[in-house]
């Protein structure tokens, strides 16, 4: 039974958006992952809360082009406890529709939810534009995430 | 228009939250008379017709899955449609039960978000679902768990329920299994309890009192509650078979607005669950009929903030008839099927279904294979103008009540259309001026 899991999020019609799918094709591609770490991609909203308030994994991963203040194709391995995911009013936010990381994380908090956890692999995009292509830096980038992700995976 | 008070507003109110994406409603009252009052839709086009073209007929079910993630089997399911019909393919019986089956997953989940996470938090008084959850924990899991068995039945049929990946055209390319068919019927089963609860949650909550007679438009079959294929049907009167949807949507380019409007026999019309409801309640399943009368839901309803009430409903609907449809299924045993064939490479054709908020369209034209020319038609667009008609009709009513009651009211008003401006384009943002 799966316990951990890598979940891409990001629209891969969004150019650089898509690099979350990206690297979970490389993994799955170059790297012998075991039975007990599944891969998730094309996460929506609706995914991500089933994934991670789900009680299903024990630690996730979660890809995605990221505003880091860096340049493109630059990324970080970061847990909530390094970061803040967003400044958004959460006792009046938006829509299930399209909840954000840092809602669905606030919705288990609220319920007292046992969560995942957590670390994310963010990736500074060049370009969010209409395109199925990934630039450049941001596919050099690509092979680097994966070793990290797969060393996080082998410390646990 | 003349209002019927006395009265000059000046409100600017930044993001409407709990719709999908982004847009303004302008209202413009001086001194009593309403000068303004627009449904503002901003976001940019998002140009999915024109990234059809030139792909082979297999990428448009993918393609235009990620319009929405919400209705990414609504959006799918019409692709095929479009697809299917436009080559000339056949659909076996086991594909036409196993769609059905996988449409009301998505039903489920959407309107147990739409009357849960975005509609309950008005009623109760708090300002988004997580107050929610601290204030009613009990509430929000039960959601959760609805919205987790819908989930897993999509899963089960379609590979997974946002963005699907077993769905083809011609039919699936994985079938469930006879186990996982009894562990989602006892689960449906068990579901019961949960449906019941929403069903009492909606009768102790109270919706705005406001009345407005418009067209309804939905999809109709005299022998099934109507979500995919069938005729469009209006409650003005008259049927048109789906080729004729262009007669039905007449889209308009509109100033304020990035996004089309439609009308029909009046200025504008509605689609929906309130729409169905109106035009089909006679083919609901017994329990969803009760809870229809439970809930004092009698057609023709002309209130639309009752909508929601109308997606309680059809969430009972959808639990029952989803294990009518697995009972058929298990008597006549899933067997693998390679998907049915295109006749042609070249042709015209129509889908449509009934997405969670509305009448849906996809019109494909493919050559030798790939697609040339694509419509696409979401029930938000076809419901823009009807909610400015509301609002218009609304705010002189309410003229007299505080500045932040309007709002609330307007913004509630908004939701209760369930708007996924994300297919359209995007949404809202409440200014008034």
């Amino acid at each position: 039974m799966s316990d951990l899991a890598i979940l891409a999020l990001g629209n891969p019609l969004r150019g650089d958006d898509g690099v979350g799918n990206a690297v979970l094709a490389e993994l799955d591609r170059k790297y012998k992952l075991s039975p007990g770490v599944d891969l998730l991609y094309d996460c929506s909203s609706g995914d991500v809360l089933d994934a991670l308030l789900g009680g299903r994994y024990r630690k996730a991963i979660v890809v995605d082009a990221a505003e880091l203040g860096r340049r493109p194709g630059e990324w970080m391995l970061f847990n909530l406890q390094n970061a803040v995911l967003s400044g958004i009013d959460m006792a009046h936010c938006g829509s299930l529709h399209d909840a954000s990381l840092a809602e669905t994380l606030a919705l288990g908090e609220a319920l007292s939810m046992k969560m995942p956890e957590i670390v994310i692999a963010g990736v500074q995009p060049q370009e969010l534009r209409w395109s199925t292509e990934i630039s450049e830096d941001v596919r050099q980038s690509i092979p680097e995430v994966c070793t990290a992700i797969y060393q996080e995976l082998s410390t646990n | 228009m003349a209002a019927t008070k006395p009265r000059t507003l000046d409100i600017n109110v930044h993001y409407i939250t709990r719709v999908e994406g982004h847009g303004n409603i302008v209202v413009n009252a001086q001194n009593g008379v309403l000068e303004q009052c627009d449904l503002e839709v901003i976001e940019a086009p998002r140009y999915f017709e024109a990234m059809l073209r030139g792909q082979p007929y297999q990428n448009a079910m993918h393609i235009t899955s990620r319009i929405c993630g919400i209705c990414a089997v609504a959006h799918s399911t019409t692709s095929l449609r479009a697809t299917e019909k436009a080559l000339g393919v056949e659909l076996s019986p086991q594909t036409i039960l196993l769609r059905k089956l996988n449409y009301h997953g998505e039903m489920l989940d959407s309107h147990v978000l739409h009357t849960y996470m975005l509609v309950a938090p008005d009623l109760v008084g708090v300002g988004s679902v997580i107050p929610l959850a601290k204030s009613a924990p009990e509430v929000v899991l039960r959601a959760l768990r609805m919205k987790k068995l819908a989930s897993d039945l999509c899963a089960a049929i379609c590979g997974r329920h946002t963005h699907p990946v077993a769905m083809t055209v011609g039919g699936f390319t994985h079938f469930p299994s006879k186990s996982e068919l009894l562990s989602l019927r006892e689960r449906l089963e068990a579901t019961r309890a949960d449906v019941e609860a929403t069903i009492e949650l909606f009768q102790s909550l109270k919706l705005p009192h406001f009345e407005r007679e418009t067209e309804y438009v939905a999809l109709y079959k005299d022998d099934e509650y109507c979500f995919i294929d069938g005729v469009i049907k209006s409650t003005d009167g008259g049927e048109w078979p789906i080729e004729q949807y262009r007669q039905i949507t007449n889209e308009r380019i509109v100033d304020h607005s990035t996004a089309k409007h439609t009308r029909h026999q009046r200025a504008s019309y509605m689609v929906g669950a309130l729409a169905r409801f109106n035009l089909s309640h006679n083919q609901l399943q017994p329990k969803a009929k009760e809870a229809a009368t439970a809930l004092n839901l009698k057609p023709k309803v002309t209130n639309p903030y009752l909508n929601t009430v109308a997606q309680v409903v059809e969430i009972v609907h959808c639990v029952e008839d989803a294990i009518q449809l697995i009972d058929q299924l298990l008597e006549r045993g899933v067997m693998w099927e390679e998907p049915a064939p295109p006749t042609r490479l070249t042709g015209e054709g129509t889908g449509s279904c009934e997405a969670p908020r509305g009448t849906l369209f996809h019109n494909y034209e493919i050559k030798d294979g790939y697609v040339t020319g694509a419509n696409c038609i979401i029930p938000t667009g076809q419901n823009l103008a009807n909610i400015e008609a509301d609002m218009r009709t609304l705010v002189p009513t309410i003229l007299d009540r505080s500045q932040a009651d309007i709002t609330q009211q307007l913004e509630m008003l908004v939701r209760a259309y369930d708007p996924c401006i994300s297919c359209s384009t995007h949404m809202l943002e409440v200014k008034f001026v």
